[in-house]
């Protein structure tokens, strides 16, 4: 617990993922076995995101081993 | 949908943060997600229960400036043959090598946020797409679905982007899950 703003918080701990039963169970198997896709200009945005995003984290890895190999 | 050149052309970096290391401040607009990266993401990685990748400028080592931050931890969803707990847990308990029950492996998202100066740039979106695509292109383990345990001011966010509720129990709860089914991004 901490004191933020006068006030006490404490960040929510991460929900578990329940098990699903009757109704619910049904209702997710039938969605899972529907047939949807996205458009192709959603599949190109995410594309173009993935790409943009995994070269950031390469970059990122690849700056950390060389401040790791620099402090060694 | 406004594109990300504007991100791409910046100095910007993803990395995931090590056990010792620490974020310095952080605000998204949400006292709670903001505890969250300050003070108890580091719980988790040490636990080892969620590993946290934070975007941010490749000059800022210190994490004193980040601009968005995701949690990811392996997942499942599970499916019973009952038709509720009570049933299940009272035949479980009789016969416990016969769980009756099946499995789907997924990723979860525990938190993702922006900072508040970086907020209508979609950079959300942004991570969530990318977060789409790392568990399909090079799927390692096996992955159907990407879990997310959403605060109820990010809702229609996610379903903007493809999620759906798993059930109506946390409804009135200050965060859902939801889930993406990973076989929408398929080609035909």
């Amino acid at each position: 617990m901490r004191i933020y703003k006068n006030k006490k918080i404490m960040a929510r701990p991460i929900k578990e993922t329940p098990i699903l039963y009757g109704e619910d169970a049904r209702r997710f198997v039938a969605r899972m076995q529907e047939k949807r896709r996205i458009s192709q200009e959603e599949r190109a945005r995410i594309n173009a995101n993935y790409e943009l995003v995994l070269g950031m984290l390469k970059r990122g890895e690849a700056l950390k081993q060389q401040r790791h190999a620099t402090a060694v | 949908m406004q594109q990300p050149s504007d991100i791409a052309s910046t100095s910007l970096i993803v990395v995931k943060l090590d056990v010792p290391d620490t974020v310095k401040s952080f605000d998204c607009g949400d006292e709670d997600l903001n505890d969250f990266i300050l003070h108890e993401s580091p719980l988790y990685r040490k636990e080892k229960l969620a590993v946290t990748y934070v975007l941010k400028e490749a000059d800022d080592i210190a994490n004193e400036h980040i601009t968005a931050f995701f949690s990811l931890s392996n997942d499942r969803i599970s499916i019973s043959d009952f038709d509720n707990k009570t049933k299940y847990n009272r035949f479980s308990r009789r016969f416990n090598n016969h769980k009756r029950l099946k499995s789907y492996p997924a990723a979860k998202i525990g938190r993702l946020a922006v900072h508040v100066s970086a907020k209508g740039m979609n950079v959300g979106s942004m991570l969530l797409d990318f977060i789409k695509r790392y568990f399909t292109a090079d799927n390692k383990t096996g992955c159907r679905f990407i879990t997310v345990d959403a605060y109820s001011a990010a809702i229609p966010f996610y379903l903007r982007n493809g999620f759906v509720p798993l059930n109506d129990d946390d409804i009135d709860e200050p965060t859902r899950l939801l889930y993406f089914d990973l076989n929408d991004l398929d080609e035909d």
